[in-house]
């Protein structure tokens, strides 16, 4: 994975699913890059009455997981926005933060 | 096969759903509110879910939140939730369930509506879901409602959690069954309640096909569904549980 400074610039490793685990990148949370196992089943059909009960209450780890992987999913969905705008990125980068 | 009841004096029901999945379409949650608002007059305006406020590109990539409904519409005696890809017409709990063929008009009303708009994609399966909370206090009292004979290894369960699912493959038919003893939750009338679940999912896989052409062929596939999980869902029970229900056969 490279990053270029600013967080959202990711590019896709060949590994499908996780990419850069940002929990890692912060150093706090240690995650694992992959799931112990995977099931193959059908899926079964969407139920409210069901449904709350399987994400009932999140310890303080299984929560901070579940961040990570979202925030997993939004660096793989991240693409290079190409040399163009990286040049303007970079022509105006010292003035993003400005006051 | 025994006869199936009809209709049960004591309901066990807690949840009864149809569903019904497309591919390759756009975002139903964004065509659909409208137009069912308008063709079935609805009352009260579409209410967002929960899970709408997690961005959609990352609900695409979760396989546990690709078909969940995003928003939530109420007629008459259902709710009609719609989700990116997804379609689901339920009972409102709340109320005594109103049998099955006064559901099954629901739904065909509903598909048929959908149908006539010709909405974009392909479905690619449909599937029914009828979830019973059995009531009873003792986790043996549970298992001796199920008809099923489990051990594993030298536990034979009698009193003890159970949580087990079988995907059984009949035809074109999935069925999902799951038993669960020692559950408790709260109906939607809000009376606490604990026992066994019995869940059916029977989901009917199939070559993707227009909405409006599986909406004009749906209603006998729909008949010959509802049937199939009836015999599975009766199947779980022993007799003695069945007569518990006041069972009624016409």
């Amino acid at each position: 994975m490279l990053s270029y400074g600013a967080a959202l610039w990711c590019m896709s490793t060949t590994q499908p699913g996780y990419i850069a685990d940002p929990a890692q990148l912060s150093g706090e949370w240690a995650t694992p890059k992959e799931p112990t196992y995977y099931v193959e089943h059908d899926e079964k059909t969407y139920s409210f009455f069901v449904a709350p009960r399987e994400s009932e209450i999140f310890s303080a780890e299984e929560f901070g997981k579940e961040i990570a992987f979202i925030y997993s999913l939004l660096c793989e969905g991240q693409e290079p926005l190409g040399a163009e705008f990286e040049a303007v990125w970079d022509a105006n980068i010292d003035s993003l933060y400005e006051a | 096969m025994h006869k199936l009841p009809t209709a049960l004096e004591h309901e066990p029901l807690v949840d009864a759903l149809f569903e019904v999945r497309l591919k390759d379409s756009p975002s139903l949650a964004v065509i659909l509110p409208g137009i069912l608002f308008h063709e079935l007059g609805l009352d009260s305006p579409a209410e967002k879910l929960p899970i709408a406020d997690i961005p959609s590109p990352v609900r695409a990539k979760d396989p546990g939140l690709q078909y969940a409904p995003v928003v939530r519409l109420k007629w008459e005696k259902y709710y009609i939730s719609v989700g990116e890809r997804s379609i689901v017409v339920s009972c409102d709990m709340r109320e005594p369930y109103p049998k099955w063929p006064n559901f099954k008009n629901a739904i065909l009303r509903i598909i048929d509506c959908i149908g006539k708009i010709k909405v974009p994609g392909k479905v690619e399966r449909y599937s029914l879901k009828y979830v019973n909370l059995i009531t009873t206090s003792s986790l043996a009292d549970q298992v001796s409602k199920i008809n099923m004979s489990i051990s594993l290894g030298n536990v034979n369960i009698k009193d003890e959690q159970v949580n087990i699912q079988v995907h059984k493959k009949e035809k074109d038919i999935v069925h999902i069954l799951s038993v669960i003893t020692g559950a408790s939750g709260r109906r939607a009338t809000g009376e606490a309640v604990s026992g066994v679940i019995v869940d059916i999912d029977s989901i009917r896989l199939m070559q993707p096909l227009d909405f409006s052409e599986f909406s004009s062929s749906l209603e006998p596939c729909l008949e010959e569904l509802r049937q199939e999980n009836k015999v599975k869902f009766f199947g779980c029970l022993r007799d003695a549980t069945i007569q518990e229900m006041g069972p009624a056969y016409e």
